[in-house]
């Protein structure tokens, strides 16, 4: 630690004393729990570590959270992370001014007290003038996904800046589910109820087949439930990840779902005539009466949305106690006004969604799309009851489940609204056998100390409210207003995240907008938002303008090492102390009856060179900056539970840290776990334990009936913000197809289909599928996935069907080009499959050129630099990317 | 149609690599001098060449020999496929006895023959392992039974052809270069008898394997009409076969005597024949697919 | 007691896990794998169905390799494992031909991870726990530390994780199952039976104590 001085060095001295207790002396051979970094989902794990040498991970068998002692194969090659020599050990700054896609930043190294002094003067000054110059981003990995959104994210809240530009996950990711899944299942992300569902339709998703949402958590349940012989139908543009382990692989052309599933809604509600009318009646806001301006019916007095009782023949706000049979069909008069309920209109507005039609704009044939409502159906038993542990649960052993494959379109919220539909139409949510909202959204506490408890509860009109949420609630919308954000959702509030501003037309819509004011920091923590987001040149062309960036990352990548000012080096996950990603409930956690899990991110080893842990550099920045009591408060008011989303409480009381306090990382999680469990089941015992395991109790796992909150199947808020965000909208510039605010759940064919003729010679939509290997672009630099990487043919290569290549000349292994209709071209060797829709191409995102990661360098193909973002190609009301393009595809003659 | 990238190992047909890619190189080399050494030997010692023994010795031994241990990851470590149990199945511990007892019955009794008085029994002996060393190296192959271009009886017969007929060249040299012209018309005629039987063995072997299955008819596609294929039609048809044949024909037709240096260019030729076509053998050795696959 | 492997490929979701584990629980250099992920497709579009097969040593009843074996590096022991004495080993890769699975390796020289930046503190661990030679053949011991120092503990291949080899207790799906062919009462036993496991080409004349559930 030559050239440090100062207060900073104590700091690193008094960091690196704390964490010794965790590497046990750094002798010895040992076993450490701790929580993976592979992906986002964060499974337990135990790491041996042999004379301070992190050697081996497995995972945890007496734990529900992960598989059980199992792991993928992405957690097990976590190791190679922590020993690549590339890793950053020392902060540095950039000594060749130039900053561009490639440039050499010419690294120099400095002292963490000249470099937090840097940052903190530049920070200082933007908050002066004005906090929303600060500009951030963040990725939910490796291993950090909390961490993200409840240090990192925070830290920039109370700083004053919401203008956070995401780019570690790509701005596309979970756009509709997340909001949606918000709004429906109060949980980021759903999945099937594995241990009782028989029938699951898999749209779009990987998720049990390897990785997405709660890896190998998910493998474990899908596998045991296809063994006892769940059936998995999997629509998707391609055969070989999911699909390749469903009963049926059905190929779909990308972004057309929302067609057959509109198709199958119609026939389960105008043909077949069987979904769960009383789940509908009183769980969806499907009986709330709509008048003809496409608005609920309010009383007057209390503003409430109207319903009417069949029984009693009147209308009545949707709360009143005396309610007891709300109509969903028929024509009443509410204050002289013609209304009907929401449910009446959506049956009607169905009926124009025919199977024939689908199946013409999807190549899902029509007889398909008719079994598989039947099935559904009928696998669903609507009205059953299963009695679990005593508890009378309404039974529902079928779903319809979908991910990014669904949503990363034009068309987001539609897609994703049609699938969700399908679900409210069985009456499966959050019930035994159904969908359920990945983690566990409704817990009681810990037996002895009923702690962390958190609830959904009923909110605006009726609606469900998450009980806790990693950033701003999505219900309800906020007003439309600027835009005063780089990132233009706060012009889009039903949006949480943008691509903007890493897009080709911001800099005209912020002229447009008056240019409130110039971004000058840009703070990163690990997000490689060149590689993530849409086209790299897009990214530069924001990037390369920001006079200031900082980083904190493990590793250099491509943003960095073009962009970045100073990079601050960073533990790893088997270097830090991280109580953040222990919670996120909603997120994460064993779904169903699998056991509460309790695990704690904990070093099993000690930070070596000068790397510090996240909280503590956030702890160190707050305190330069000012903002301590701030940041402390906001921690106070989340992990104490009394506001555990970004909203914060007023806090009164300060059960684990007062503002003024300045604890470090390692006071902070003994504090929060003895809160949590007690004073005897702090850092201590989690150190000699790993974990915290008790059982979930069926009202948990299966609270709908539960908790007395309804969800949507109408939108209203759509119809209610068009106009306003269509004014504001077009007056900077951004014209889109505002129909799309429609509140019932429609096909709109998405921008890749409506931009060219159908028979231009752009005849194929590339997109990126995600591969059970790499879940962020940090993957490939791992040699033990580079080497399966290269073992298996679906990675590297591009994929496309071997007809449709025979057809154009292309053999198996050529090196082809694939060029979109902007001329953006990628090239690689391709692989023809049978399992590809014929007129798709497929390319898993990797093609790094970073210095900094030399052994992902050129492995692959950078699938993003076919893409384009701008207002066109995206969701109206969420701003979701479209991230599939129209290309063609060409050999390559060689020498050429 | 074999695999070609890592991924299609297994899946698709897959060539064996150890025994011809990088070090496996010198086994290629290792086989044939063994071989053509050991068949040199006993061609050399029944038309009663000292000098054509001791090339046979010497190609044996020293080259055969000397590209096996170069070959091996662990060359010191040799002296346990005589002193272990491995003879009982193994054929390459067999190999090495064979070659062992070949080589120092054939040293001590070409040392007596030169400096002493040979003992009687003594060459039989010898010439008993020399045949034993050119029987097991195609028993070695043989043994492989999930490679159809090796798994197959003809192979033993066609190295033994191979080693007797290459012997019978290296012995006519041995005899030319020594003036010892006396048995060159026999080793002569007896060297066209082994090219009628090397190419009806080749021919015999190559249709037989086509029908062994898909991954045999595989194997002798990729050696008759794939990428390598020139190396069989050239060296091994045109030099082994058209060319020595020809001369043969030639000579026996028209009657004239063939020039020493045409008979040294034939027995060259026949020698290049003989090492492309176990260059052939080794790099098209497939193993089928181990799962279904649409190939 | 003849130890067998038991692998479900309709459970296997083909995450690699017990490749990459294999490597990491015997540290094994960059280009050496004792368990691979063999991946294919049969069929036409639509109807296609890809094939994920994780193969390893089969350590097969009949075994060829250990019949090839000149020096008896290649042994095998009364529990049924195949293995490999890598002082004996003389490096003629007969036994790695002769299998008709393909499944060994042959160790030719060290590579790093990380090419020109030197050996990891991982690779230099190898030296340590698990020391490899170069110019021998390796390949799957069914990890047979692990299921001696198991036994040695009173614990039961194929029961406990301490005594099963790292693949089996690593699968997340628990795909894979292990324990005494020979036994009719064991779990493996039992599935065979009940899945109607198969064997990687029987024709061979192995008997491979590696199954697979074909679905």
């Amino acid at each position: 630690m030559k050239n440090q001085e100062g207060s900073c060095y104590e700091k690193l001295k008094k960091e690196r004393e704390e964490y010794r207790v965790f590497a046990r002396g750094g002798s010895g051979d040992y076993w450490a729990y701790t929580i993976c970094g592979g992906c986002f989902n964060l499974c337990g794990i135990r790491v041996r570590v042999v004379d301070g040498c992190p050697v081996m991970v497995e995972g945890v068998p007496e734990s529900d959270m992960g598989a059980q002692g199992g792991m993928c194969g992405k957690g097990v090659a976590t190791i190679m992370y922590y020993h690549d020599p590339n890793r950053c050990n020392f902060p540095v700054k950039r000594t060749n001014p130039k900053k561009g896609i490639g440039e050499d930043p010419k690294w120099e190294r400095v002292s963490w007290e000249e470099a937090l002094d840097t940052i903190a003067e530049k920070l200082k000054q933007v908050r002066r003038k004005d906090p929303r110059m600060l500009v951030w981003g963040c990725t939910p990995g490796p291993g950090t996904s909390q961490k993200a959104t409840l240090f990192v994210g925070p830290f920039f809240v109370t700083f004053g800046s919401h203008n956070r530009v995401w780019g570690g996950v790509g701005t596309h990711c979970g756009s509709a589910p997340h909001h949606i899944g918000g709004l429906v299942h109060a949980a980021w992300d759903i999945l099937p109820d594995y241990t009782y569902c028989n029938y699951v339709l898999r749209c779009g998703g990987n998720e049990g087949v390897g990785l997405g949402r709660m890896a190998s958590t998910a493998i474990r349940q899908c596998a045991t439930a296809r063994d006892r012989g769940m059936r998995m139908i999997v629509m998707d543009p391609i055969g070989y990840i999911s699909g390749a382990k469903g009963q049926e692989w059905v190929p779909i052309l990308p972004g057309m779902d929302s067609a057959v599933f509109l198709a199958m809604a119609n026939l389960i509600v105008n043909e077949i005539k069987v979904y769960d009318k009383e789940y509908i009646r009183h769980k969806t806001n499907g009986p709330y009466l709509v008048g003809p301006d496409r608005l609920f019916m309010r009383d007057k007095e209390s503003g409430k949305p109207t319903v009417w009782d069949e029984k009693d023949g009147m209308a009545k706000t949707y709360d009143d106690p005396t309610l007891t049979h709300p109509a969903l069909e028929g024509e009443y008069a509410v204050y002289r006004i013609n209304c009907q309920p929401a449910f009446q209109l959506l049956k009607e507005h169905l009926k124009q969604y025919e199977p024939g039609w689908a199946s013409r704009v999807s190549t899902v044939p029509e007889s398909m799309i008719r079994r598989f409502s039947k099935e559904l159906v009928d696998a669903a038993k609507i009205g059953s009851m299963i009695e679990i542990e005593g508890v009378k649960i309404p039974y529902r052993p079928a779903c319809v489940v979908g991910y990014k494959g669904v949503q990363g379109h034009q068309n987001s919220f539609h897609q994703y609204a049609s699938l969700i539909l399908l679900n409210s139409l069985l009456g499966n949510q959050d019930v035994a056998g159904g969908i359920l909202g990945s983690g566990t959204v409704r817990g009681l506490g810990h037996p002895e100390t009923g702690r962390p408890s958190f609830a959904p509860y009923a909110g605006y009109d009726g609606m469900l409210i998450p009980g806790m949420w990693f950033t701003q609630i999505p219900w309800p919308p906020a007003e439309a207003k600027g835009p005063g954000l780089v990132n233009l959702v706060d012009l889009f509030p039903h949006s949480g995240r943008s691509a903007y501003p890493y897009c080709d037309d911001w800099d005209e819509i912020w002229t447009k907008a008056g240019r409130p004011y110039e971004p000058e920091v840009m703070a990163l923590w690990g997000a490689n938002v060149v590689m993530n987001c849409a086209n790299p040149k897009s990214a530069e062309k924001f990037l390369g303008k920001v006079p200031f960036t900082f980083s904190i990352n493990t590793i250099h990548n491509e943003t960095t090492e073009g962009f970045a000012d100073i990079v601050l080096p960073e533990c790893d996950f088997f270097e830090s102390l991280d109580v953040a990603s222990s919670i996120g409930f909603f997120f994460n956690y064993p779904i169903g009856l699998d056991k509460w899990s309790f695990h704690v991110g904990m070093p099993v080893v000690g930070p070596k060179y000068e790397r510090r842990d996240t909280l503590d550099i956030f702890f160190d920045l707050a305190d330069r900056v000012g903002i301590r009591s701030e940041y402390n408060s906001f921690l106070e008011s989340y992990f104490s539970g009394k506001r555990m989303t970004w909203e914060q409480a007023d806090v009164k009381e300060h059960d684990i840290l007062k503002p003024d306090e300045r604890i470090s990382t390692k006071e902070f999680t003994d504090r929060t776990l003895k809160y949590y469990f007690g004073e005897k089941r702090g850092l201590e015992w989690f150190i000699e334990n790993g974990f915290l395991t008790w059982e979930k109790r069926p009202e948990e796992c299966y609270w709908r009936y539960f908790v007395d909150a309804r969800i949507p199947i109408y939108y209203e808020t759509n119809e209610r913000d068009r106009e306003k965000i269509r004014e504001m909208a077009e007056k900077v510039g951004i014209h889109m197809d505002w129909e799309h605010y429609t509140p019932l759940p429609s096909f709109f064919s998405p921008v890749i289909y409506t931009e060219l003729p159908p028979d231009s010679e752009f005849d194929l939509v590339a997109f990126s599928p995600h591969d059970v290997l790499h879940t962020h672009r940090l993957s490939a630099e791992n040699p033990w996935v580079d080497e399966m990487s290269s073992l298996n043919p679906y990675v590297y290569n591009i994929v496309m069907n071997g007809e449709t290549a025979k057809k154009k000349g292309i053999e198996d292994g050529d090196t082809i080009c694939v060029e979109n209709h902007w001329g953006d071209k990628v090239t690689g060797k391709v692989k023809l499959t049978q399992a590809a829709h014929p007129h798709v191409v497929s390319i898993v995102g990797l093609g790094s050129w970073a210095k900094g990661m030399p052994v992902a360098q050129g492995k692959g193909v950078n699938f993003n630099e076919l893409l384009r973002a701008d207002h066109k190609h995206m969701c109206p009301i969420l701003l979701a990317q479209e991230v599939a393009v129209r290309v063609k595809a060409c050999k390559v003659e060689a020498g050429k | 149609m074999i695999q070609t990238k890592p991924y299609e190992f297994m899946v698709k047909y897959t060539p064996q690599r150890e025994w011809i890619e990088k070090r496996g190189i010198m086994l290629w080399l290792a086989f044939f001098f063994v071989e053509l050494g050991a068949g040199a030997f006993i061609v050399s010692s029944v038309f009663g060449s000292l000098w054509g023994m001791f090339i046979g010795w010497f190609l044996c031994g020293v080259l055969g020999g000397g590209f096996h241990l170069l070959y091996l990851g662990h060359p010191f470590r040799f002296w346990r496929i005589i002193l272990s149990h491995g003879w009982k199945t193994s054929w390459i511990s067999r190999g090495l006895i064979f070659v062992g007892l070949f080589l120092i019955l054939g040293a001590i009794h070409l040392i007596l023959v030169q400096w002493a008085s040979p003992v009687p029994g003594l060459l039989i002996a010898a010439g008993v392992f020399a045949f034993c060393t050119i029987v097991y190296v195609g028993f070695v192959m043989n043994y492989v039974n999930s490679i159809p271009l090796w798994n197959t009886p003809l192979l033993p017969v066609l190295y033994v052809i191979l080693g007797i007929w290459g012997g019978l060249g290296v012995t006519l040299i041995a005899l030319l270069a020594t003036r010892d012209t006396a048995v060159v018309g026999s080793v002569e005629e007896w060297s066209r008898i082994f090219l009628l039987a090397f190419i009806f063995i080749v021919f015999i072997y190559l249709f037989s394997i086509r029908y062994q299955g898909p991954t045999g008819m595989t194997s002798v596609r990729q050696i008759v009409s794939g990428k390598w294929s020139p190396l069989f039609w050239v060296m091994v048809v045109v030099f082994g076969m058209v060319l020595p044949l020809g001369v043969a024909l030639g000579s026996w037709l028209v009657g004239f005597a063939i020039p020493v240096g045409l008979l040294y260019l034939v027995v060259i030729f026949e020698l290049l024949s003989d090492l492309a076509l176990r260059y052939c053998i080794l790099r098209y050795g497939l193993y089928a697919p181990l799962i279904p696959a649409r190939i | 007691m003849r130890l067998g492997m038991l692998i479900n490929l309709v459970k296997c979701v083909g995450c690699y896990a017990c490749a990459i584990k294999c490597k990491q629980e015997h540290f094994l250099p960059p280009g050496i794998a004792w368990g691979r992920l063999l991946i294919s497709e049969t069929g036409i579009y639509p109807k296609v169905t890809k094939q994920l097969y994780p193969v390893l040593c089969s350590h097969c009843k009949e075994a060829p390799c250990v019949k090839a074996c000149p020096t008896g590096a290649t042994r095998k022991r009364e529990d049924g494992i195949v293995w490999i004495d890598q002082d004996k080993c003389v490096g003629c890769r007969y036994c790695l031909i002769a299998c008709p699975y393909q499944v060994r390796s042959y160790y030719s020289e060290e590579r790093e991870y990380f090419p020109h930046q030197g050996p990891t503190e991982f690779e230099e661990m190898r030296k340590r726990l698990y020391p490899l030679q170069t110019g021998v053949v390796l390949k799957c011991t069914f990890c047979l530390e692990r299921i001696d120092s198991g036994i040695k503990q009173g614990l039961k291949p194929g029961v406990d994780r301490e005594a099963t080899p790292a693949c089996v207790i690593i699968c997340p799906a628990k795909a894979r199952y292990f324990g005494d062919l020979d036994d009719p009462g064991s779990e493996i036993s039992s599935l065979i039976m009940e899945k109607r496991a198969v064997q990687l080409h029987p024709e061979y004349g192995t008997d491979p104590s590696v199954y697979y559930v074909i679905g």
